[in-house]
């Protein structure tokens, strides 16, 4: 048991932050999210979307993605840090994942699950799938591919803070079935899901820590005050929380840690954001407060994978596997 | 970072539960229902310490002179661990091991240690603190409870209150106050509990039985030799005592099993089937989990003697919230087990769970000292030191 970050892990981390910066803030963002290519270039020239080609671990592949989600711009790195390493090698980033359930099982994860393929894949808007190269589709024990081509995929507006786009009908003519197993991918994908969270919300609480030690009111800042001290206190506690359950996640490999650590963070969610922006005041609802830039996309992965119940039950069903612990 | 354990941490795990499958009698859940101050499970541990000892797993983190081996935090952590999470065999004597000790060794004059060192060592002999009073809650700094200096020692006059173990107990480490001061009036005793004037009364309550009490003190005389450190000590030496507990005890270990119980037993039902059952019970789970990996994350701190920012304090409000989520789910999911004939764990937990914010400090404190250490916000007003 050892907290400590490694020689090498605090190395990658200092080589990350010398490309992004300590994660300023944009002079003016008056745009529901900040896409910066140049950074992700760079990102990218680095190898640091390519981890796990250059031998890193799946713990280091997390605390860069974590890395990544405290910047105040948008970037996608927790799919390609973390499921990239399943995907053949040709796979190009960015990589947008959308997760599709079974009718008929006691999963949340997608409503709506009648109809076609297409009715349940191509109607709702995918989280980053405007500007990706790649869409996997992780369906309960299967993954396919598609290729994206700039006619597959419709922009659309949105309120959350990441690119969305919804996948033309058509596209799904050309998914492939890769041979990766779905529950591993999965695995990956709540990894990859707590670790984003993590990293936006210690980003989003510094952010409001550094508002309510300036903001004065009533002859005193606003962070003086117990009721918001306290409630600040347990956003804290949890953003830790949050950290360390997907850190070990990461490290152990066991699946029911990833679930655990990927519903953690889902419902860690509702609180923060609502909590956060109530000790910003009004100045918390603006675009030019930079506070939005990580709470919608903490809200858009606050549902990602079925939401909170869905990765809770599943961790239920994978740490008391139903046959063991009857008779217990 | 690395969250495995150690080959060597993983013998030790299981050498004590090889101790426990030994020794552990057929009915030791209902021994242990009632939590570790009640009559049985005191006179249990009366066996049980001595049997720790004689494998050099009951104070093995104490220096080599004091009867230890000197044995690493986390050594003495992984033991703690799982004689919580096995309903505490140890009854009150954890709080021996765990502090009162340790603080005789660095506190103590060559004869306090003499006298009690060895027995805390062997296993033999319960101690209950006299810290909270009527008017002294939260507020410990306002006790009230006087030391009057007489011929040769002191008279200790005043009450304690929420004191447990005392009915059981043989000697208390007392505070009380032997001048105004604020802090700076405050002086620790090792009191016999069988000194002429002290009555003892339990207070019927929710949780398990013989763990609280009310203790009077009438000109109860303590001699001189009994004052622990220097009279105006008392406050230094309990902040720096308390400071090594300050995770407290492992309480999300037994948490766990509680929850391991209910997920069994509804599924045994047929009722773990619903999205909503589930959703609750990983909910319970994740919170069980958070609160383990915050409380390693301190002892893997202390055991590099980094400075505590308020990662104590996190890792209690983490304790506090895991205990919450179990007993919760189990009154919404398992409200039979609260009845008689349902497991006796789960009233167990219960018992222990609706204490966890209260005792050894409220949790509203630790929140305050979170957001002073932890994220350095301002004080709300100047408070009285
Ligand atoms: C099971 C159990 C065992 C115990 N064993 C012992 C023992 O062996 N020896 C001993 O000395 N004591 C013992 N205690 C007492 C324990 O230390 C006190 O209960 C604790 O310090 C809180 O004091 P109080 O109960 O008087 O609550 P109070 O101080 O009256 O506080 C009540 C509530 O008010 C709120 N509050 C208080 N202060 C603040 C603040 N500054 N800011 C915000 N909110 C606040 C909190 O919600 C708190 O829970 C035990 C308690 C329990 C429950």
């Amino acid at each position: 048991m050892q907290f400590e970050l490694t020689e090498e892990q605090t190395m990658l981390l200092d080589a990350l932050v010398a490309i992004t910066g300590e994660g300023a803030e944009p002079e003016r963002c008056v745009d529901r999210y900040i896409a910066d290519p140049a950074l992700e270039e760079q990102l990218q020239d680095a190898g640091f979307f390519s981890l796990a080609q250059h031998g890193y671990s799946t713990l280091e592949a997390v605390l860069v993605a974590i890395g990544i989600g405290k910047l105040p711009v948008c970037v996608e790195a927790a799919t390609s840090l973390l499921i990239g390493p399943l995907l053949p090698e040709t796979v190009r980033r960015p990589i947008a994942i959308v997760r599709e359930t079974s009718a008929g099982e006691t999963s949340v994860a997608v409503s709506g699950r009648s109809g076609s393929r297409a009715a349940r894949l191509a109607t709702r808007p995918i989280r980053f799938l405007s500007g990706a190269h790649t869409l996997v589709i992780l369906a309960d024990d299967q993954v396919s591919l598609v290729e994206l081509q700039p006619e597959d995929v419709r922009a659309c507006t949105t309120h959350y803070a990441y690119p969305y786009g919804v996948l033309v009908p058509a596209a799904l003519e050309r998914a492939v079935v890769v041979d990766v197993p779905a529950d591993e991918l999965l695995r990956r994908y709540r990894l990859a899901i707590a670790a984003e969270i993590t990293g936006a919300a210690d980003a989003a609480l510094q952010r409001t820590l550094r508002q309510v030690k300036e903001r004065e009111q009533f002859g005193k800042p606003i962070g003086a005050f117990q009721a918001v001290q306290h409630r600040l206190a347990m956003a804290a506690t949890s953003v830790e929380a949050c950290r360390v359950l997907t850190l070990r996640a990461a490290d152990g490999g066991d699946a029911a840690d990833a679930a655990a650590a990927a519903g953690y963070a889902q419902e860690m969610a509702r609180q923060l954001t609502f909590d956060l922006h109530q000790f910003s005041g009004a100045m918390g609802l603006t675009l030019e407060y930079p506070l939005h830039l990580w709470t919608y996309r903490i809200r858009a992965l606050q549902a990602e994978s079925g939401g909170s119940q869905e990765q809770f039950a599943a961790s239920v069903d994978l740490a008391w596997p139903p046959s063991k612990s009857r008779g217990e | 970072m690395d969250f495995s354990w150690t080959p060597e941490h993983l013998a030790l795990r299981d050498s004590v539960r090889t101790v426990l499958a030994e020794t552990l009698p057929a009915d030791w859940d209902r021994i242990a229902r009632e939590g570790p101050g009640s009559a049985e499970q005191t006179a249990f541990s009366r066996e049980f310490c001595p049997k720790l000892a004689a494998r050099g797993l009951l104070v093995p983190h104490w220096p080599v002179e004091f009867g230890g081996r000197g044995a690493s935090t986390w050594e003495h952590f992984i033991i703690g661990e799982e004689l919580w999470a096995a309903g505490e065999p140890r009854g009150p004597q954890y709080m021996n091991v765990n502090w009162i000790g340790p603080t005789l060794m660095r506190y103590g004059s060559p004869a306090q240690q003499q006298e009690h060192l060895p027995r805390i060592a062997a296993g033999t002999v319960i101690w209950c603190q006299g810290f909270s009073e009527p008017n002294a809650g939260s507020d410990l700094a306002s006790l009230r409870t006087r030391a009057e200096r007489v011929d040769g020692g002191y008279l200790i006059n005043g009450s304690k209150i929420w004191t447990s173990y005392a009915a059981e107990a043989e000697y208390c480490f007392l505070l009380a106050r032997t001048s105004a001061d604020r802090k700076g009036g405050i002086a620790i005793f090792l009191v016999p509990m069988n000194s002429p004037g002290i009555k003892v009364q339990q207070i019927p309550a929710l949780i398990g039985e013989g763990d609280i009490h009310e203790v009077f003190f009438h000109d109860v005389f303590v001699a001189e030799p009994q004052r622990l450190g220097g009279e105006g000590q008392g406050w230094d030496i309990i902040t720096h005592a308390l400071a090594n507990e300050r995770i407290g005890i492992p309480r999300y270990a037994f948490a766990r099993r509680a929850l391991d119980t209910a997920i069994g037993l509804l599924r045994d039902r047929g009722e773990l089937d619903s999205i909503a059952v589930k959703a609750r019970a990983g909910q319970a789970l994740a919170a069980v989990e958070a609160a383990r990996m915050l409380v390693y994350g301190v002892v893997d701190q202390r055991a590099k003697r980094g400075a505590d920012r308020g990662q104590g304090s996190l890792a209690r409000w983490a304790v506090v919230s895991a205990e919450r989520a179990v007993c919760e789910f189990v009154l919404d999911f398992v409200p039979d087990g609260l009845h008689e004939g349902a497991p006796p764990l789960l009233l167990a937990h219960h018992m222990r769970a609706i204490a966890a914010g209260l005792a050894s400090g409220a949790a509203e404190v630790q929140l305050d000292l979170i957001a002073r250490m932890f994220l350095e916000l301002p004080r709300e007003r100047a408070r009285a030191v």
